[in-house]
């Protein structure tokens, strides 16, 4: 099994860790690392899973040029069921274009993006969103953080992937939260995601036809209980 | 100008009426000030000269050190010490600074500002000189990422403002890189005997900000602090006008080239850190006029005291509480790391959960898996102990660090530690808690004193 990680130095928000967990998860899959200079390993093989997390603005717009030329190639990958993981802002670069009220709240930026999908990104760099989230997707329930500058909208509902329970949506008063296609998913959610959602963690890599050793999976496991009880509570505050 | 006679006499009397009754008022006069009139602050006069520190970590300390700096050296200094570094504290602290006619009774101001309040504080404040000690990453929900900081600062400071700046920090010494300003930078060369920091999970700097390239550090003091190259564009680090080439923690010196000539200055604290902070504040107050000689005499009595540190020996045990700024991983870091480096074995106890940021929402735990808590997997650290809502959660962060799961204990209710401890398992007992449950730290530390004290009488 071959892991594609896709511009690991710029990661952010915990999302270093989804990388490492993958890695903890898989202990006999081959991980191959692409940085932003590189040419993607997928252009030329079919690796098992792609997986790309949250960055800085400014660096997505550097991984939208680096993906750019080979944004016909993912799209075909989408097609054939690979199995791709998007968290973060990364799910930004999937849309048709990113725009920006950068933080002079003055100047406005539209930035191209890979147009995989007929949605775009609203960015306000003044205005930081940020959110609890509890929803259900691929069959459990997802819990997990949003931080983030903006929204994608007018993403088409059939390629919705998490039902949100409490919480916002991908943009605010959807009920719909992250992008899924085939095997591609994505989501804003921050947490890291994989680390604490051992149920989605496990689905995803054995969809993907991985022997799963999910690290101790029992504490894993209970920490996740513990919190979804608690989101489910509908006493607890602070979630929506 | 009448909305700013009334606000100004508001200002002045509320201030004045929340101090009689005993309270700070180091933030509430400055929001109805600005409330009443939005550019309250421009109209304050203000001392000759205004120096702003900003920064993630530091900024109190630099603060501290010209202050007393400057008094020492004869000059009347306004700051923001007690007051909050937003703007509505420095709305409150301009206001401390004039008479009730509106005339400055200081020579200079220095003031801590907070980074992310930037944009509002310059809009009404020119800054002479703007420090920044260095930029990192803090809580994601606030302060995002280290390079939307550096946006912010460098929207906001005025092109004629004299920046001084980290030249080991490959992001903080690229504010304004395009601006007119005058730039003067400071750094710290590798000390004797220090070697590259342990690897941190944060680096800032793992592409190139200019090309995206893979940087060379060839020397990472930690996390994007140190010598770094762009094999890509060939970007590096600014070349430093103050330069620390040592120190020396037996006698208490700190070594520093200024141009090129070596002048000895007192050491007011051997970390790294504050080995920075210290070329910070010397750095501007040469550019003040200030001679290396009146400096190193200014210096000479200034102690450091961490606030955020408690330590007491009770009987056979060393008792230490350490705050651990909640949702910033590079404090976190910091602290496991010194955790760590305490002689000895030891025992930890977290007391992490901040109740307020889950009931309004904006708790997240991405902050365990950024910090690098590889470092309590020492074998040094006998037992954690671990508290609260998410206490599972962290002890499975811990697990995936290394540590052996026989070495944590769980449970919910903060205090129950009391009942749980067990003060035999190492001579040091540390603390760690976040820093808004302070209240609740400072009842729990009574009580854990007591049950030490009870330990040491039943062992005896």
């Amino acid at each position: 099994m071959t892991v594609e990680i896709l511009y690991e130095k710029a990661y952010l928000y915990g999302d270093e860790f989804n990388a490492e967990y993958l890695r903890r998860c898989l202990p006999d899959a081959e991980f191959v690392c692409t940085d932003l200079q590189d040419k993607p390993y997928f252009a030329d093989h079919t690796p098992d899973i792609i997986y790309m997390g949250a960055t800085t603005e400014r660096n997505q717009l550097r991984i939208i040029d680096a993906l750019m030329p080979y944004k016909d190639r993912l799209a075909q990958l989408i097609e054939d069921g690979v199995h791709i993981l998007f968290t973060g802002n990364s799910v930004d670069v999937l849309g048709e274009y990113i725009h920006v009220l950068e933080v002079d709240n003055k100047t406005e930026n539209t930035y191209k993006a890979l147009g995989l999908f007929p949605c775009h990104v609203d960015l306000v760099m003044n205005k930081r969103f940020f959110c609890s989230i509890l929803g259900n997707g691929c069959g459990s329930d997802i819990i997990g953080f949003k931080t983030q500058f903006g929204h994608t909208y007018d993403l088409p509902e059939e390629y919705g992937f998490i039902t949100v329970e409490r919480g916002t949506g991908i943009c605010p008063g959807a009920k719909l939260e992250g992008i899924h296609k085939n095997n591609l998913y994505a989501t804003y959610i921050i947490g890291p995601l994989l680390v604490m959602n051992p149920k989605f963690t496990k689905f995803f890599l054995e969809s993907a036809g991985a022997d799963v050793k999910i690290p101790f999976e029992d504490v894993a496991l209970k920490a996740y209980e513990i919190r979804l009880a608690e989101f489910k509570d509908p006493k607890r505050t602070g979630i929506g | 100008m009448l909305r700013f006679i009334i606000a100004f006499i508001v200002c002045k009397a509320t201030y004045t009426g929340l101090r009689l009754l005993g309270r700070r008022a180091s933030h509430t006069p400055g929001r109805i000030a600005l409330h009443i009139c939005p550019d309250y602050i421009r109209y304050l006069k203000k001392p000759k000269h205004i120096l702003c520190v900003t920064g993630t970590n530091g900024k109190s300390t630099v603060c501290n050190l010209l202050e007393d700096a400057l008094r020492t050296n004869g000059y009347t200094v306004l700051d923001n010490k007690f007051g909050s570094n937003t703007e509505n504290g420095i709305a409150v602290t301009m206001t401390r600074g004039v008479t009730i006619f509106n005339r400055c009774k200081y020579d200079d101001c220095v003031l801590e500002v907070d980074e992310r309040s930037s944009t509002r504080i310059f809009r009404n404040i020119h800054p002479d000189y703007l420090i920044v000690v260095d930029l990192f990453r803090d809580s994601c929900k606030r302060n995002a990422h280290p390079d939307f900081i550096s946006d912010i600062i460098t929207n906001a400071v005025p092109d004629d403002t004299v920046l001084i700046l980290n030249a080991d920090d490959v992001i903080g010494s690229r504010v304004r890189i395009e601006g007119n300003n005058r730039r003067i930078h400071f750094n710290v060369l590798p000390l004797e005997g220090e070697s590259a920091g342990e690897p941190n999970i944060i680096n800032d700097a793992g592409y190139c900000p200019v090309c995206g390239g893979v940087p060379e550090f060839t020397f990472r003091r930690y996390h994007h602090i140190g010598h770094f190259r762009c094999p890509s564009c060939g970007l590096q680090n600014p070349k430093s006008d103050h330069v620390v080439t040592g120190i020396d923690a037996q006698k208490n010196e700190l070594y520093a080239e200024h141009n090129g000539n070596a002048f000895t200055y007192p050491l007011i604290q051997a970390s790294t850190f504050n080995v920075y902070n210290e070329i910070a504040a010397i750095s501007l107050l040469l550019e003040l006029g200030l001679t290396p000689e009146q400096i190193a005499k200014s210096l000479k009595n200034i102690k450091v005291t961490d606030s955020r540190y408690y330590e007491k020996q009770i009987g056979d045990v060393k008792f230490i509480s350490h705050v651990v700024k909640g949702l910033n991983p590079v404090a976190f870091s910091v602290v496991s790391n010194y955790v760590k480096q305490i002689e000895g074995d030891k025992s930890v106890f977290m007391f992490l959960d901040d109740n307020v940021e889950i009931k309004v929402g904006c708790e997240n735990l991405t902050w365990y898996y950024e910090a690098d808590l590889e470092r309590l997997a020492d074998d040094s650290v006998k037992h954690i102990y671990i508290s609260g809502f998410r206490a599972e959660d962290m002890k499975y962060r811990l697990l995936l660090a290394g540590v052996p799961e026989d070495r944590m204990t769980t449970f919910h209710e903060p205090f129950d530690i009391v009942n749980i401890a067990d003060f035999s398992k190492a001579p040091t007992f540390i603390m760690l808690f976040e820093l808004y449950l302070y209240d609740e730290q400072m009842k729990l530390r009574k009580q854990l004193e007591e049950k030490i004290e009870a330990f040491g009488r039943d062992r005896k």
